[in-house]
This record gives structure tokens, sequence and C-alpha cells, in this order.
């Protein structure tokens, strides 16, 4: 199992593994980026099998990088997990191709959901 | 003075991070505000510096806007949002336009925007922390630069956690600077309640 | 409500987030005029119409949504209109309100507006600022018209009044940091703190020009603990100055004049009376001058009037006093010298006299009498005898010095004795 965290936090990449369920975290290959364009050639490089995306990043956004990686890929699951979580941005997100909206402040319920949704747990 | 190290200062940063993605959420949803804001960055300083912030404010702008809450609980202190007078006439001018008919003044609107700020973040933040407090009523202060000191009333506050954005409202960009000021033991408090969220996390 | 709440001085409102009233205390009922009957289930801004129901409204949301308290600050300054009975005059003719949103513990959807009435506090608030106005306007009035200076513990000056600046051509940076010595008035030890009303009088450097005449008190009553600020206060007195100089000068040459002289006269016999000062007396007239003035005209003998007088003060001490005594006669009073000093001061006199260039007037001498004030001696006699000095001195032969030599003065000998020792009548002696 290969998953792609990509956030420019360090602080908030290793909060989100932390939270995710244990048997998922230790058997699973987890890279992360700190801006799209790593997002982009992460998943380019190691095709995985589940990406977190963060929005607000330096040199390319994650909006940017889902959009780009969607243009190629409408399959692999992409969680996007941020702070900012005005409706508008949700919206604008999920038209982007993403498979769902984590809001950092609710993170443990929105990702243990999100991961059942999708199936991962 | 005390200080964090790395690790604490990264898990704060992304504590303030969601909370002040809270806030603007909030604003969002009750002014009709919307705003896009870059990831704060946040430091810790001492009294002093934290004066020299307020005049080099006032000085850049001739005056500046100060809405202070006091808060209480297993952490006190004084949260204060500091725009300067620029800022806060367009910020004014553009929450007056969305929010209609009413006739609001420019101090009404400052201190509701602190308040949604303010009370979001705090709450978010103190959560997260696991700290209680209620926070007290806003008030508004105009701080115009004058030649002797300006005593800012929060002389017993001797650690400020400086929290600085860049928040855009319709194309306008504000340089919004919230301050935490507190006392060196509930900074420790603060301190601790971050290792404890660091433990938490596995590796 | 619960009867809690109507024990309450504030009022209570509980709304929904269409500003529905679900209930309703005691205190509204009294101060709004409307019974729960008639308030329950209202909007309320129906109940009130000038009420800003679109703000309302939004802070009730967000004490929802923040689950912490909002607060409104009504631009009428109440939420609802109750008139005020008053007998003293008010600022307000409406009661003024504080108005805090909380979120209710219990239900979510539901809000409570307390409404207190803060009437008391917003006069008070008035009037202080009323008063800070009024005073702000007189102390910018004082800062307008007196002048100011206030000084650090190292005698600096800190700050001046606009006034001063003004009337003195300094400016705020400038005059930052000077000294009160570096000024001209003096240093900061000379000045009585604590008691002080005693008023100096001082001529005030300026960046330009001619310093300015002031007299400097010392401003009592502005004075904290914390710092060892002072305030001094300047009175102009320039024109004072003026006319006083006026008064006692020469207006051609700028010497004393004659009523000035028999003052300083006055005052050394004073000081001879107090201390027993010596003094002395020079006399001196210029040799011929009808005929410089015939031979010139009027002006050139103005000319030659004025640059006597110059040449005259730079050849004595500062201490000397010159007045001009008549047409062409000038005097000088020499405090503290005996006869000898004066007579070689006016040897030097004379010698300056004739060695000056005068121009057009190839040479210009002068003759001088010289006394010294004997002891108890009155100022006409010590006049008589200079005079007679001066007379000798003309006799015979002009371009001289004259000293009176009388030493000693008694009856006996009040004539003509100017030949030295004091002459006592002694009984002979028997072989």
């Amino acid at each position: 199992m290969k998953m792609l965290v990509v956030d420019d936090s360090r602080m908030a990449r290793r909060i989100l593994i932390g939270m995710l369920p244990e048997p998922l975290r230790e058997g699973a290959d987890i890279h992360q980026g700190v801006n799209g364009e790593e997002a982009i050639s992460l998943w380019r490089e190691h095709r995985p099998d589940l990406i977190f995306l963060d929005l607000t990043m330096p040199v390319m956004s994650g909006f940017d990088a889902l959009v780009a990686i969607r243009e190629q890929d409408q399959n692999t699951p992409i969680l996007v997990v941020s702070a900012d979580i005005q409706a508008r941005a949700v919206e604008k997100v999920m038209a982007g191709g993403a498979n769902g909206f984590i809001d950092k402040s609710k993170l443990e319920a929105q990702l243990h959901d999100n991961l059942q949704r999708l199936g991962f747990v | 003075m005390q200080q964090l190290n790395e690790d604490q200062t990264d898990c704060l940063s992304e504590l303030i991070n969601v909370a002040y993605g809270k806030a603007t959420a909030r604003l969002a949803d009750i002014m009709g505000a919307f705003a896009t804001m870059r990831p704060p960055r946040i430091a810790v300083i001492d009294r002093e510096r934290f004066r020299q912030i307020l005049q080099q404010a006032c000085l850049a702008a001739g005056s500046c806007y100060l809405a202070r809450q006091i808060f209480r609980g297993d952490v006190s202190g004084e949260v204060v949002f500091l725009l300067d007078e620029i800022s806060a006439t367009n910020i004014t001018h553009y929450l007056q336009a969305q929010l209609g008919p009413d006739d609001t003044d420019q101090d009404d609107v400052l201190l509701e925007l602190g308040n949604i700020v303010t009370a979001a973040m705090m709450r978010e933040l103190s959560l997260r922390m696991g700290a209680r407090i209620t926070l007290g009523e806003p008030e508004l202060h105009r701080l115009i630069t004058e030649p002797a000191d300006q005593t800012t009333a929060s002389g017993a506050f001797d650690h400020v956690i400086k929290v600085e954005t860049v928040i855009e409202f319709a194309e306008q960009q504000v340089q919004g600077r919230i301050f935490i000021l507190t006392h060196g033991h509930c900074f420790e408090w603060i301190r601790q309640a971050l290792d404890r969220v660091l433990n938490d996390l596995p590796n | 409500m619960t009867s809690v709440a109507d024990y309450l001085s504030s009022g209570l409102v509980i709304v929904d987030p269409a500003l529905r009233v679900l209930a309703w205390n005691r205190w509204m009922t009294e101060h709004a005029e409307l019974t729960p009957e008639q308030a329950m289930g209202q909007p309320l801004d129906k109940l009130f119409p000038d009420l800003p129901t679109a703000t309302l409204r939004r802070r009730v949301k967000a004490a929802l949504q923040l689950r912490s308290p909002s607060y409104l600050q009504p631009s009428l300054g109440y939420l609802f209109p109750v008139a005020l009975d008053r007998i003293t005059e008010s600022h307000f003719a409406y009661m003024q309100q504080r108005i805090r949103i909380l979120p209710c513990q219990e239900d979510a959807q539901t809000a409570m507006i307390v409404v207190d009435d803060v009437t008391a506090m917003r006069e008070a608030e008035a009037r202080a600022a009323a008063a800070a106005k009024a005073s702000r306007r007189y102390l910018e009035l004082l800062d307008s018209n007196v002048m100011t200076l206030a000084i650090d513990a190292e005698g600096q000056v800190t700050r001046a009044s606009s006034a001063l600046l003004e009337s003195t051509g300094w400016s705020t940076e400038a005059i930052a940091g000077r000294s009160l010595d570096e000024l001209g008035l003096g240093k900061r030890d000379g000045f009585n703190w604590t008691h002080g009303s005693e008023r100096s009088e001082r001529p005030m450097r300026r960046p330009e020009g001619e310093p300015l005449w002031v007299r400097v008190q010392h401003a009592r009553g502005l004075e904290d603990d914390i710092s060892s600020e002072r305030h001094l206060v300047l009175q102009d007195i320039s024109l004072q100055k003026k006319i006083q100089f006026l008064s006692e000068r020469d207006a051609l040459t700028g010497a004393y004049n004659r009523m000035k002289f028999d003052q300083l006269l006055k005052t050394a016999l004073s000081a001879h009376q107090r201390y027993a000062h010596p003094f002395s007396i020079v006399l001196c007239d210029i040799d011929h001058f009808k005929r410089i003035n015939d031979a010139h005209g009027h002006l050139a003998g103005d000319a030659v009037l004025k640059q006597f007088t110059t040449l005259l003060q730079s050849q004595t001490r500062a201490t000397d006093q010159l007045a001009r005594w008549g047409g062409e006669e000038f005097v000088v009073l020499l405090p503290m010298a005996e006869l000898a000093e004066a007579t070689s001061a006016a040897e030097k006199l004379r010698q300056a006299i004739v060695a000056d260039h005068w121009p057009a007037i190839k040479q210009i001498t002068a003759s001088f009498g010289v006394a010294a004030h004997q002891r108890h001696e009155s100022a006409d006699a010590l006049l008589d005898r200079v005079d007679a000095a001066l007379y000798k001195a003309k006799e015979n032969g002009r371009n001289r010095v004259y000293a009176d030599e009388t030493r000693d003065e008694s009856p006996l000998n009040a004539l003509s004795n100017e030949h030295s020792e004091p002459v006592i009548g002694l009984p002979d002696l028997p072989d």
C-alpha cells in the first residue's frame, strides 16, 4: 500500500499520519511532499493508492496539483485536507475532482469517515 | 523569557493555522466576508518587542486599531487584534458593502470582526489544547503615535505569541496580526499542552 | 421566565435566529412598556421599528456559531427607545444601552439578549470628554501665547512652547537638547526650584540675530515626583529693555547719558559706604572740538564723537562705566581704582587718542582730569575736583592728564591744595 501526504507544514503531515488507523499507517509506504509540484512528481514516480493534499502551499497549490493529476488520472483517490473550510473552497475542490474534503479542525472524525467510505478501513 | 522548541513551535503553528482557518470560515458565514488566508507565521516575543511592533504600525499608517479581549480560565491573558488605519478603512468599506442597509459605524464593524476572529480562533485553539477559557467583552482602541510612550496596559503580560498572516479581502491584502498575551505561568501551561499533543502523535 | 430573571436590573430577552421573542423579563416589561403577552412570539423588529435588524440577526448568528458572546453598539445608543425623565440637564434624551448576546447553554438555536442601562457611564464619559477638550483648548491657547521651556535633570531643553519657538526663531529640533546656559538663561542650579518666584532678566540666545531679552521665572506646580523635569516661563521684555536703554544712553554715541551717570555715581558711593570700596573718576574733553565742527561740519563732528566713544570703550575695563557728560566731554567711572591706577588709565587713553587714525581730521587730542574719591566725600565735591583737574590740564597746554592729588579731605584744606600731602595743622613743637 502506497500513500502520498502533501502539506508544506511538517507538523500537519505528522498529525495526519499520526491519525491514520494503525494498521494502515504501519503497513504502508508513505511518501511526503511540501508543495503541488512535488505532489505531481511523487505521484508520477510512485503511483500511490491514496493521496492527501493540503490546499495552501507555496510554489504550486494543492488545487492546481489536484487538477493536474486528475487530467491524467481519474481513478486514484484524492482527499483534500485543509484548514480553509469555507463553503466556496469545498465546492471548488469537489468540482475539481477530489474524492473528499477533510476539515483539519475535525481531522480525526472526518479522516475516519472518508477512509471508510473509500474502503481503506 | 521562555521560548518554545522547534517541535512545540511547529505544533502551535499548525494549531493556530487550523484555528485561524476556522475563524475565516466563520467570517464568511456570519459577515459574508470571503477571505483567503495564507498560513500564519507565529513567533514568541516579549513585551518590549510587542510595543515596538505597535509603534511601527502606527508610524507607518498614522494610526492603528487594537481590538482587545481578555480571556480567563485554564489560561489567562489577552488577545489583541491589530489593524493599521488603512487596512481598517478598507475592510470596513468592504464589510459595510457586504452587510447592507443598517447604519453600522466603523467602530462597531471592527469590533464585530475582531470578536468573530478572536472568539473563533481562541475557541478552536483552546479545544485542541484541552483548555477551558471564557472571553471578555471586546474593546476597540485607536492608537496614534505620540511622543510619550503609549502604555497599552498590558504590563503584566510578558509572553506574547505573535500570529501574523496576510488576509485577502476582495483583492485587497490586509496584514492581520493577532497577539496572544499571557503570563509566564500560563505560557508554561501552553507549553505543556503542546507537549501533550506531541506525545499523542506516534514517532 | 424564571423569577430570578425578573429581579435583575437588566433586560433579558430570549430569541431565535429570526429574532422572535421566546422569553421576556420584568425589566423589559417595565422599560419597553410591553407585556410578555404582547411580546412573546413577535419578531423584535416588529416590536421596535428602529431596530438595527440585520446587524442584530447577524450578532445572534455569531453568538450561536461561535458559542461565545457577541456584542452590539447600536449607533443610536440604544436598541429600543426609553425616554429619560431628568431634572438636571442630560447629554442624552434616551437611555443608553449596552447589548450583549449570549448563546443559551441548553439550546443551540436560541440566544439571550441582555440589555444594560449604561446612561450614567456614558454621561460621565461625555463630561470627561468635554472637560478634556476644554482643557486641550486651554493648553493650546497657552502653548501659542506663553513662552515656556521644559528642562530635564541636566538642564537641557526637552520641550518648548510654540509661542517661544515663534518669538525666538528656534525650531523644535534645533532647541532640543540645548542647555540653559547655552541659551544664555543661566544654569539649572541657579534657580531656586522649591521656593523660587524670583525672576531674572536674561539675554536669550537666538539662532539668528540679536539675543532676546526675557524675564525668566520658574513655573511651579507642574512637577511630578517621578521625572525631574522643570518648567520655565519666559516673558519678552525686549521693549522694556529698549526703552531702558534709550533712557539711559546718549542717542548719538551709545555711551551712558548724564542722568544714568549720576545714578552710577550714587551706586558707587553706596558701595563705598557699605564696603569702603574706592573708585575714581576720569573726566575728559576733546581739544578744540568747536574747530572741528566749524572746519568739517557737524556730521564730521558727530563721527568723531562716535569714534571717540568706541575708542574709550575699547581702552577701558569691562567694569568701567563711560558716559557722555556734555557736548564733547566724557566721564569714566572706574570702580575699585585708586588714583595711580586711574591716572595711568587716563594716560593710556590719551596716547590711544593721539595714535588713532581720525579720517579727514589729521589729529585729535584730549585733555584729562583725574580724581580719586576721598573718604566720605560727596558726589558734588568729587565732581568739582575732577572738573578743576581738567581745567588745569587744559590750562597747562592740553593733550595731557592732570591728577588731583588731594589725599584727605579736611575742612582746613578744602580749597586749592593740589600738591599732595594732607596738610594737618600741627602745633609747633618746642625745641
